[in-house]
């Protein structure tokens, strides 16, 4: 069986490169790390990857909600969103509604790969509580 | 009604008692007067009785003399004519004296005309001869004079008894008259004499035209006849008031002596009297009433006008104004003058420290930094503050009156009627006493975060509520900054933490042991310190390029250590861009110090910068160290920074091991 393919959004470079060691050790494939939102759409667009790894963050150009946003009204791809944010601007942000999982930073790696996991199982991508993904930004 | 008037009438009360004395005693005193006119006339008829009664006992002697002559007794006609005439010159005031026959044919006369004129149908001649004693004709008519007479007659009666003449003696009531009046009496008073018939005899002063005449028949007539003396008060014949007494003569009961006596003389004299004290007493009471005039102007008046014009100026709002009665007024308008003072005086302090109290309440609310809005129980708006006007940007004309409603958005007016009505009903408060953030609507339609507190209070019986209003927009932009700040300084602390962990994760691959791991773990925990610190110094504005570079050299070698230049232009980097370079250049400083130029005391290295447009151009060029190999397989510290740039600032990287020195180019975009 194929491995499942990974897409890693994530703009710290240390924290990226750790995930991505970590990931393919495990035996994932790593169709690529993006620290913004083009690189990650062109690279989903490319390797139709599984899922996508999403750091939520507020002080880049593009936060990680747009590229999460992006690449599931673009790619239907599941959304793993890992964050240094509390609950409360998770919530009010939304990200419950479209991520199949949630990882508060700093993370182990036996989390994230549980996480991953958990994600990989489910079924395929959908928003919930909405229709169509587009409707969460018209 | 004025206090002159009243004063007036008080005068007049007072003089009234005093005239009507005054016209009781006149009225006594006429009386008086009237009784003593009454008491003289009565006397004096009395008197004129007894006159009359002596002059008829004279005439009766007469006659009885002339009775005995023997010409009278012979009835001799030539002898007692001649007889009578002597007889007659020596009473003049007879005027004819005569004898006539018994059967009245007259024989004898002291005229000496004897005409045969018979007096036989006399009544006075007929008594005179059958009764034979004297008898008085009253008013007649002489037949042989024609003029008006009283006549007397007497018998001559012979030694037989028989009767031989009637002597009769006439008297001229003219005369008669003429001697009445030689009485003395005072003016317009008169004597009469009248006859049983109420037939005037004679009269003083003389009278000829009403001799003859009859008193009126009246009461005067009658009280004659009935009570014989007595007193009348009438009209004379001649129209004027008197006082007549009459009384009877004694020898004929048939005559009276009336006398008339005027009360108008003292009547005036009594009016005279009378009007001088009315005069006197009117006098008195004018002097009286002017000087309680004079007195109450200049006692009371004045004062009082003093009084009222303090009070006036007072009423005008002059709390300045102090009465004075003025020295010639009473005490106790004096005194009430000065307790009106006092009372003034205490006012003024009062109204002074009430403006006072005002004013210091005013300049609080008229300066507060929060507005206020007064209301009333139907929410219409009272007053406002300047910091209200300004808050809603109306102006205080345009609040007042209106309701307070229209300061608020739509949501909340449509609630404010009920609420109100529901806190006047059952006192239950919403925010009264407690105070909440609510939403203000300007002028301009805009909104605004206000905090509102409500105070209540009752004036006369009205239930007022004051609200005091403050902006909130700064207080709750700095509360959402905060917020955004803490959430903000949470997500760095967990990013922070997220990349040391994969620091510690991705150092300790390739660390050969723990010291190895620890030395180089902590130099690139300090080199993101020392990051943070010239960020933190320009509040993560952003960093100087040459200081980062210095603030790195310096962690290796002393600040004059001439091994290290840094040339060309600095360049402003921004805070993520400084971040990640600070690391970069941690690796490469370390990697010289270990490895390169920096392990030997002759080498040297350089660091280029130049801002070529929108990108930043950096060359690390390492000389006169070891001679370089290039590495058997890639560090770490080559993949940060090779990829580190690329990744995070879509830079570029270069590492190019030259057997001169280490060499790398660096390309980072400018924002």
């Amino acid at each position: 069986m194929k491995p499942a393919s990974i897409l890693i959004v994530q703009d710290d470079f240390l924290a990226a490169e750790r995930l991505r060691r970590l990931l393919a050790q495990t035996g994932y494939t790593i169709v690529g790390v993006a620290g913004r939102t083009r690189g990650a759409t062109d690279l989903a667009q490319r390797h139709h990857p599984d899922l996508a790894i999403v750091d939520m963050m507020l002080e880049v150009d593009v936060d990680g909600i747009h590229t999460a946003t992006e690449l599931i009204r673009r790619h239907q791809l599941k959304i793993l969103i890992t964050t240094g944010f509390p609950d409360a601007v998770i919530e009010a942000e939304g990200v419950p509604d479209f991520a199949c999982e949630i990882v508060k930073k700093p993370y182990t790696d036996d989390e994230i790969l549980a996480s991953v996991a958990r994600c990989l199982a489910q079924g395929p991508a959908t928003v919930s509580g909405s229709p169509s993904p587009p409707s969460l930004h018209p | 009604m004025k206090l002159s008037v009243r004063l007036l009438i008080l005068v007049l009360l007072a003089a009234l008692p005093v005239l009507a004395i005054q016209v009781n005693d006149l009225l006594e005193v006429r009386e008086q007067r009237k009784a003593a006119i009454a008491e003289q006339a009565l006397n004096l008829a009395r008197l004129a009785a007894a006159q009359q009664d002596q002059f008829i006992e004279s005439s009766r002697y007469l006659l009885a003399a002339a009775a005995q002559m023997p010409e009278v007794q012979q009835r001799d006609a030539s002898g007692c004519s001649a007889r009578m005439a002597e007889l007659r010159m020596q009473f003049p005031t007879v005027s004819g004296i005569g004898a006539v026959a018994p059967d009245g044919v007259q024989f004898c006369s002291s005229s000496g005309r004897v005409a045969g004129i018979s007096l036989a149908d006399r009544p006075y001649f007929q008594q005179a001869a059958r009764n034979k004693t004297l008898a008085i004709s009253g008013y007649i008519i002489g037949r042989m004079s024609g003029q008006p007479h009283l006549n007397f007659a007497y018998p001559a009666i012979d030694a037989a008894g028989e009767v031989r003449a009637v002597v009769v003696l006439a008297f001229s009531l003219d005369r008669l008259s003429a001697s009445l009046s030689m009485a003395p009496l005072p003016s317009d008073a008169t004597m009469s004499l009248v006859d049983g018939d109420g037939v005037l005899l004679a009269r003083a002063p003389p009278a000829p035209e009403w001799i003859g005449r009859r008193v009126r028949e009246g009461p005067f007539t009658q009280a004659m006849r009935a009570q014989r003396e007595g007193l009348m008060e009438a009209a004379g014949l001649d129209g004027i008031e008197r006082m007549y007494g009459f009384a009877p003569l004694l020898a004929s009961a048939d005559l009276f002596a009336v006398v008339g006596l005027p009360w108008q003389p003292a009547y005036r004299q009594a009016d005279r009297l009378f009007w001088r004290q009315i005069l006197f007493t009117v006098l008195a009471f004018a002097l009286a009433a002017l000087a309680a005039l004079v007195s109450a102007d200049l006692w009371i008046r004045r004062p009082i006008a003093g009084l009222q014009g303090a009070v006036g100026r007072m009423k005008q709002g002059d709390l300045s104004a102090r009465a004075s009665a003025g020295r010639s007024s009473s005490p106790e308008l004096r005194e009430l003058a000065s307790d009106f003072n006092d009372m003034a005086g205490t006012l003024e302090r009062r109204q002074a420290a009430l403006e006072a109290s005002e004013a210091r309440f005013r300049a609080v609310v008229e300066t507060a930094a929060d507005g206020i809005i007064t209301i009333n129980a139907q929410g219409v708006i009272q007053s406002v503050n300047p910091e209200a006007e300004r808050l809603f940007g109306y102006a205080r004309d345009e609040l007042i009156g209106q309701n307070v409603k229209f300061l608020m958005t739509s949501l909340d007016a449509g609630r404010h009627d009920e609420y109100l009505a529901r806190y006047l009903r059952t006192g239950e408060a919403r925010i009264i006493g407690i105070g909440r953030e609510v939403t203000g609507r300007r002028k301009d339609g805009s909104t605004f975060p206000l905090f509102l507190s409500i105070g209540e209070f009752s004036l006369a019986g009205e239930r007022y509520f004051t609200g005091i209003v403050r902006d909130i927009t700064d207080r709750k932009r700095a509360e959402e900054r905060q917020r955004l700040l803490m959430a903000e300084v949470d997500h760095r602390a967990k990013n922070l933490l997220a990349t040391i962990q994969a620091m510690v994760l991705l150092t300790k691959r390739d660390a050969g042991s723990v010291a190895d791991f620890t030395s180089t773990f902590v130099g690139r925990l300090h080199a993101m310190g020392r990051a943070h610190d010239l960020l933190a110094r320009d509040k993560w504005t952003g960093a100087s390029l040459h200081d980062l570079i210095k603030a790195e050299f310096q962690a290796y070698a002393a600040p004059d250590d001439a091994r290290l230049r840094v040339i060309g232009e600095d360049a402003r980097l921004s805070a993520r861009a400084a971040q990640t370079l600070s690391l970069a250049l941690h690796e490469l400083t370390t990697n010289a110090a270990k490895h390169g130029a920096l392990s030997v005391p002759v080498g040297r290295v350089e660091i280029r910068s130049a801002v070529n447009g929108k990108e930043l151009q950096l060359t690390w060029t390492e000389t006169g160290g070891p001679e370089v190999q290039p590495p058997a397989a890639q560090g770490f510290g080559s993949v940060i920074v090779e990829r580190s740039i690329a990744h995070e600032l879509g830079g570029a990287a270069e590492l190019l091991f030259e057997r001169s020195g280490l060499r790398c180019n660096i390309r980072i975009p400018l924002r």
